[in-house]
């Protein structure tokens, strides 16, 4: 923040304002922030480093750091997450359904809110409404009416990975369609307006102009929608039907009560992988919006 | 005598004909079923049969339920329907499967897994459950392929017959079990002539703890139920789940029924645990195997499995198993009662590998195996004859001051057993527990 | 629930001819017509998706809340027709929850409680992290971003357990409190206390609450800030009049965002404390959902909790529509 222009009232004058603004607006000065930002990111990160550390664990103990090995890696040859094929197949299944709901879902959520933003007419408000409740009701509500629907109704669907693929689904359609939708907002009606006014069909103006634009969005959203159902729990515990569908969560979750490193070397993995993910993501991201300028949050005029 | 009678729906009211079967002096059956059976006919689900009465699914046993339910006293033997028949011996097993195991987690070693994968070239998959009734609803969803279930209780043993989840064995695949399984088990009560079910390990129910952070002499206690009602460790007690604690709380007071159907009784036993809980706020979980090794609870009820367990699994550094102690409390003084028990094997109908099911079934009773799995990881006894418990302290497999842990065949005519109850007499006990853990 | 006046999309006709009919219609919409079905079309795929799996699950649950019980085996059965609904699950759930020694009273009234202190402490300790991300990071931007995002990378279960771990009695807290002289003797963390279940739900939440805060943090414009203080504002003043009213949206969305979600929660409490002392009304739900006589219990009370939950989320999707309105893009 700029400071006010005023004559310099002398060092002492200057001392006792410094610190009167530090008491009065604590938020004011960096330094107290900077100091309770890095005591939130220690707070956030180290569980988690030392989770890790652990993992390393040569022995049973999750108590105390012991030493480095891989044993819960791939060394076990029973118990480690290479050899374990419980652990494997929770490794194979929470990559299956991440992917398979970032896939699926983003296409769903993105012609949804390209078309709800246009769609004026009757019915848009209730089908908004249906979309922003399944956002923000808890995940244990949804969990459990589809449990009951894929075992009362539905069966063919039934539990197993197409339950917790579909349930995951339903969940994320709404976190894209928020995202895409803010989007639109932001880049407004003009360029597909201008590609009409140039000569194209609206499928053109669509395909041609809007999509590429909305691409670092949707990039971002099949991004966060992995990560985000890697982890998932909820819908994948309650919807599993046998080990060979549980993931990883799932499988941390059972271990809770007898907890040994490779529960830490599991969620170690998982860590791993999504890294791998948001990492090739951002780096697409920056290719991607190299061209355009800095804020996104400012539409470009139109002349 | 043979007659079969409807209640509720025509003909005699329940209470016109137990009166007069009272009459003709046909064996009653126990008080429970009786108050069970004077409940309002609309309030009931189930369709009873008079006591020692054939039913569709069984012989024997008492009435109460659709199924026949066993008694120590009222052994049932299941029938065999045709359209759940064994399978034929002599076949060869399946190839390129996998075989499908539902079990309690961590209560089967893996390796004994990887080595019959290795066998019999197939791959075998382990699924977990936490307790049975969660494993009993999971079967009812239909959309589960399991081949052998491990570790549930003869207490469900008319649930999972009825509903045709148990496949009859065929001995013939069984060998192993016929030649070194404790003889008691040739035909419990529960299933005579051993035709759905074979015992997987047993146990006795008693009171286990940290004697170096726990003061009280447990074991030379009067009542050693009493220690969790007298200033038991505040935040540091847990008890097991379902009717384990509310049959505690019984016996505590010299109960032996309890299976009871008494609400009452049941009523009792529940405002005697409130006590506790309001007092210790405890943990209602069976993870004291790993609990108390890391301090989390220092007192624990537990079934004598898990207390052998601390030390054969998760004992951490620098830590010895003579800090550790367990007391079943009828081996100490036979006045008081207590809990002993046996879980089960079973080959699943809903699986696809029938006579790899099998055959897994008896590599468990295989002496080598056996002992592996119980000395370095379940720490759960298979009855199995070779497996002499007086040697097993000797032979280094249980130390001294466990020694208490050790079952013998003996102690099944010491202690008592749950078993199966009818349908609203279980639902009291269910309501008791839920209201514990509600704190009301 | 009113919406921006738009104009209606006209009948199909080529680009740029004039419209026969129109009714009320936004500048930015002149000169361009899409046939009526175009843009419902777009949306219709996904709202059938919600439709089969969101909506008609509701109407399940209350099929089910309703229904019967196998005789045999007491599975549920879900009645559809409402003339044949039963109501003993509904009478039995509502009396325990509200008679004071129902089985879900108490844990309703605690899981109010530990959402309000949990939310409440997101928003006090996640508010100045947002601040200092959106305003003060300056070239460190991106490293606090992803050690912001990091968590999300990992399992919620393992962040969890992480912490299961450390407060153990002779974990690295109490080592460490231990060593700050704050306590001598271990406190023991998990053994049923609801201040650390609150804790362990601020922990898992507040990245949900930091969220929408840095976005809405982020998109004022330093200008405002620079009038403010121009015209006289000291910096707390500037703080309270401008920065904290733009982001009274963005508070709103964390709060009901974190509350929600932590309403479901019930795994934390069987984490780090699984007593009956902390219990959880989602607890309730998924237990019911294990023993098959209970079935209908635990659906009626996931409707009710659905329906207890419907007045938050109106309120926010009314006042996030109207601020919708207002924002500058």
């Amino acid at each position: 923040m700029t400071a006010a222009v005023a004559p310099d009232p002398g060092v002492a004058a200057h001392g006792r304002r410094r610190i009167r603004d530090l008491v009065a607006n604590p938020w004011g000065k960096p330094r107290f922030l900077w100091a309770y930002a890095l005591l939130f990111v220690a707070w956030t990160l180290i569980p988690i480093v030392l989770a890790i550390l652990f993992s390393f664990n040569p022995g049973r103990a999750l108590s105390a750091f012991q030493g480095f090995s891989l044993r819960w890696y791939i060394g076990d040859p029973n118990e480690s997450v290479l050899h374990d094929p419980a652990l494997r197949r929770a490794v194979v299944q929470s990559l299956k359904l991440a992917v398979g709901t970032a896939l699926i879902t983003v296409p769903l959520g993105v012609s949804f809110a390209v078309g709800m933003d246009r769609w004026k007419g009757r019915g848009s408000g209730t089908t908004d409404f249906i979309m922003m409740f399944s956002f923000v009701v808890p995940e244990l509500i949804v969990a459990v009416a589809l449990f009951l629907v894929f075992t009362k109704s539905f069966t063919f669907v039934g539990l197993g990975t197409s339950g917790q693929l579909l349930g995951m689904i339903v969940l994320s359609i709404a976190f894209v369609v928020v995202i895409v939708r803010a989007r639109l907002l932001s880049l407004g009606r003009e360029y597909e307006e201008v590609a009409m006014d140039l000569g194209a069909s609206p499928f053109q103006a669509l395909r041609r102009v809007l999509l590429p634009l909305l691409f670092p969005a949707t990039l971002a959203c099949t991004a966060m929608l992995f990560v985000f159902t890697l982890d998932d729990f909820v819908i994948a515990n309650t919807l599993s039907r046998d080990v060979a569908t549980e993931t990883i969560s799932v499988k941390i979750w059972a271990a809770r009560g007898t907890p040994t490193p490779v529960v830490n070397a599991l969620g170690s993995t998982m860590l791993f992988a999504a890294t791998i993910v948001v990492v090739l993501a951002y780096l697409l991201f920056r290719r991607l919006t190299r061209g355009e300028s800095g804020e996104r949050s400012v539409g470009l005029p139109i002349a | 005598m043979s007659r079969h009678s409807e209640f509720g729906r025509s003909g005699l009211s329940r209470r016109e004909f137990l009166r007069r079967a009272g009459i003709t002096g046909v064996a009653l059956p126990s008080l429970a079923a009786i108050l069970a059976a004077c409940k309002d006919s609309s309030s009931s689900t189930t369709v009873a049969t008079a006591s020692g009465q054939s039913n569709p699914y069984g012989s024997g046993g008492v009435s109460g339920a659709p199924y026949p339910l066993a008694r120590t006293d009222a052994p049932v033997t299941w029938n065999i329907s045709d359209d759940n028949q064994p399978i034929a011996s002599d076949l060869a097993p399946e190839a390129g499967a996998t075989l499908k195991i539902f079990n309690w987690g961590y209560y089967l070693k893996p390796k004994i897994m990887r080595d019959f994968e290795d066998t019999y070239d197939c791959k075998v998959e382990l699924t977990d459950y936490s307790d049975v009734p969660s494993a009993f609803q999971k079967l009812r969803s239909g959309q589960v392929d399991f081949d052998v279930m491990f570790g549930h209780t003869p207490d469900y043993m008319g649930k999972m017959v009825a509903a045709k989840f148990l496949m009859p064995l065929n001995r013939d695949y069984l060998p192993n079990f016929t030649a070194n399984v404790w003889d008691q088990f040739k035909s419990p009560f529960y299933d005579v002539e051993a035709r759905y079910s074979v015992p997987y390990t047993v146990s006795t129910t008693g009171i286990f703890w940290r004697n170096d952070l726990v003061d009280a002499d447990i074991a030379g206690m009067e009542n050693p139920y009493d220690v969790f009602w007298q200033d038991p460790p505040k935040g540091k007690t847990h008890l097991l789940r379902n009717r384990d604690p509310l049959a505690m709380a019984m016996m505590r007071k010299g109960l032996t029924d309890i299976n009871t159907g008494d609400p009452a009784v049941i009523q009792q036993a529940h405002d005697d645990l409130l006590e506790v809980v309001n007092a210790v706020n405890p943990k209602w979980d069976n993870d004291d195997y790993t609990e108390l090794p890391q301090g989390q609870a220092w007192l624990h009820q537990s079934w004598s499995g898990n207390a052998l367990d601390a030390y054969v699994f998760y004992l951490q550094p620098g830590q010895g198993p003579e800090i550790f102690s367990y007391v079943w409390p009828p081996a100490v003084d036979p006045s008081v009662p207590g809990l002993v028990g046996n879980d089960l094997i079973g080959v699943l109908t809903t699986g696809k590998n029938p006579v790899l099911a099998h055959m897994f079934v008896d590599q468990m009773y295989d002496v080598a195996t056996a002992q592996d799995n119980f000395a370095t990881y379940t720490g759960f006894q298979p009855p199995l004859t070779a497996i002499n418990p007086d040697g097993l302290v000797a032979d280094g497999i249980v130390p001294p001051n466990l020694a208490s842990t050790i079952v013998k065949e003996e102690d099944f005519a010491k202690g008592l057993q749950l078993v199966e109850l009818a349908p609203e007499v279980q639902a009291l006990w269910d309501d008791a527990y839920q209201q514990l853990q509600a704190g009301v | 629930m009113t919406r921006i006046s738009s104009s209606r999309p006209v009948s199909s006709g080529a680009v740029g001819e004039p419209a026969t009919r129109r009714t009320r219609r936004s500048s930015r919409d002149e000169g361009v017509w899409y046939p009526r079905w175009f843009w419902p079309s777009f949306s219709a795929p996904s709202t059938i998706v919600l439709l089969l799996l969101f909506v008609f699950p509701f109407y399940v649950i209350v099929g089910v809340a309703f229904g019967k019980l196998d005789p045999i085996f007491g599975d549920p059965i879900p009645v559809w027709n409402p003339a044949q609904w039963d109501r003993a699950a509904l009478s039995f759930t509502l009396s325990n929850i509200v008679s004071s020694d129902g089985l879900y009273h108490a844990a309703l009234i605690r899981t109010l409680w530990f959402v309000t202190g949990a939310t409440a402490l997101c928003l006090l300790v996640g508010y100045p992290f947002a601040y200092f991300l959106a305003r003060h990071s300056g070239r460190f931007k991106p490293v606090f971003l992803a050690a912001f995002f990091a968590p999300f990378l990992i399992s919620y279960m393992m962040r969890m357990t992480a912490w299961v771990n450390l407060l153990q009695d002779n974990g690295y807290v109490n080592q460490v409190l231990r060593w700050l002289g704050i306590m001598d003797t271990p406190y023991s963390w998990l053994s049923g206390k609801s201040l650390t279940v609150i804790l362990g739900l601020v922990y898992g939440y507040v990245p949900l609450m930091v969220l929408p805060l840095y976005a809405a943090l982020d998109r004022i414009p330093q200008s405002n800030l620079e009038a403010s203080r121009d015209l006289g504002a000291s910096p707390t003043s500037t703080f309270f009049r401008v920065t904290l009213p733009a982001s009274g949206q963005a508070i709103l969305a964390g709060v009901i965002l974190c509350g929600l979600a932590m309403f479901g929660d019930y795994f934390t409490n069987q984490l780090l404390a699984g007593t009956t002392g902390t219990r959880m009304i989602g607890n309730w739900v998924v237990d019911s959902l294990a023993s098959p006589l209970q079935v209908p219990r635990g659906a009626t009370l996931a409707l009710l909790l659905t329906l207890l939950l419907i007045p938050p989320i109106l309120y926010y999707l009314r006042s996030s529509r109207r601020a919708s309105r207002g924002v500058v893009a």
